[in-house]
């Protein structure tokens, strides 16, 4: 069954995930970026598509589903043939698969909010929160980093849509100014991640979004 | 019958988990991590979890952590028990997925900042407590609109969603946040609060709290 596909996006945002994820499934798919900058995931337009005003959201055939795993998820039970996930035997792998994803959305994901955007945590002054975030990441970079070192990827020999989860959320951190250096299996994994042709064709699309909208 | 043993500590999300293994009927063990004492971190429970975090759910020796994935497990394995409505299509079932994941990855991280926001920073707390605040209005107010047209999030009936707001909502109460402009939110707190899973799994924190003594009390 083929589905309209609409995906509003950000800049940088982790975002990029949901977007490798669609350019896995090779199939076509409309794109709008939403520029925070201007203020636009809180102008009416947006709102009335998701009224919680966050990135991304997936118009699936004109209907609404937002937060990013959950479309991952979707888009798996959708296109099982791209392998997102590994195929799962029973209810306990799939319940591990989602054992992840709640792990990076609810633990890294706000770790690297602090990193960052320590803003988003205070109302004071950002360094502390900054610093706290550091360490807080530093600590899931180490569990990371020890499970890499018996295998590839996340699941083991076969990419899947996680690594590319973990992946924009340790860059994001260097965004904040944190070193990876020091996590030696994480360097190996990002550099796995970023010659993927599916992530390269989705940074492609999220830059061709944003030079068209400041142009 | 796989074997059961539930991580958790009183008061923590783990009491979703608590009410979600009650409303399933299923027969588990209980053993408390003392988060005030850092048991977490232990090397003893870093050997169950190496993520040193609760909830964890131990079946037949094997380890699934986070909150929201064990209760997705627990309705998967026994969708009869109703943890979350029948659904109709796929974009439905990842509707409620977008749910666990709304409460997980952004009610919790802002409750936190309200109720521990010394986890936020290694500066003045109460700059992050004034954040947590002003994070968690826009979602008791989405909240308390959306209760006015029905008694449960999904509509008549209970979900482990609605224990799993009352959770995030009651803690963030206890972070000083006022929920007293909200009588939607009060009245389906009264409704969470009479469900017979979440009685029975108070009763549980209960003796667990009688086992600790003391050292749920002193830090």
């Amino acid at each position: 069954m083929s589905h309209e596909l609409k995906l509003f996006h950000g800049y940088t945002a982790c975002t990029r995930v949901t977007l490798t994820a669609l350019e896995t499934l090779g199939v076509p798919y409309e794109d709008q970026i939403i520029l925070f900058e201007k203020g636009e995931h809180k102008a009416p337009d947006y709102l009335s598509v998701n009224p919680a005003g966050k990135v991304p959201c997936l118009l699936v055939d004109g209907q609404p589903l937002t937060e990013n795993a959950a479309i991952l998820r979707w888009l798996h039970s959708a296109y099982p043939e791209a392998k997102l996930f590994p195929e799962a035997k029973d209810n306990w792998e799939r319940a591990q698969q989602l054992s992840v994803l709640f792990w990076i959305s609810s633990g890294w994901h706000p770790y690297v909010r602090a990193v960052k955007v320590p803003m988003m945590w205070t109302v004071g002054d950002v360094e502390p929160v900054r610093e706290r975030g550091k360490e807080l990441f530093s600590g899931v970079l180490d569990q990371l980093d020890a499970e890499l070192a018996n295998r590839r990827w996340w699941f083991g020999e076969e990419w899947s849509i996680v690594d590319t989860y973990f992946w924009w959320a340790y860059i994001n951190s260097e965004f904040g100014g944190f070193d990876l250096s020091p996590w030696t299996n994480i360097a190996r994994h990002r550099a796995d991640n970023e010659a993927l042709p599916q992530l390269q064709r989705a940074l492609a699309r999220e830059k061709a979004a944003y030079e068209a909208r400041m142009a | 019958m796989a074997e059961l043993k539930l991580y958790h500590l009183p008061g923590a999300c783990s009491r979703v988990t608590m009410t979600a293994l009650e409303h399933c009927g299923l027969d588990y063990e209980d053993e408390v991590v003392n988060l005030m004492q850092g048991q977490q971190h232990s090397p003893e429970y870093r050997a169950i979890n190496p993520r040193g975090k609760i909830p964890a759910l131990v079946v037949d020796g094997k380890l699934l952590g986070e909150n929201a994935a064990i209760v997705s497990y627990l309705h998967m394995e026994h969708p009869e028990a109703g943890l979350l409505p029948p659904i109709s299509d796929p974009l439905d079932g990842a509707r409620q997925l977008a749910d666990l994941f709304s409460i997980s990855a952004g009610w919790h991280p802002s409750v936190r900042a309200n109720r521990m926001p010394v986890r936020w920073t290694t500066g003045d707390p109460e700059e992050v407590r004034a954040r947590g605040k002003q994070l968690l209005q826009p979602l008791l107010e989405g909240l308390e609109a959306r209760l006015a047209s029905r008694p449960f999030w999904y509509g008549q009936e209970w979900s482990i969603v609605d224990t799993y707001l009352y959770w995030n909502y009651t803690t963030a109460e206890e972070g000083q946040v006022d929920l007293s402009p909200f009588p939607n939110i009060a009245s389906h707190r009264a409704r969470v609060e009479a469900h017979p899973a979440f009685q029975r799994a108070l009763v549980r924190e209960k003796a667990a709290i009688e086992r600790m003594g003391d050292a749920f009390y002193v830090p």
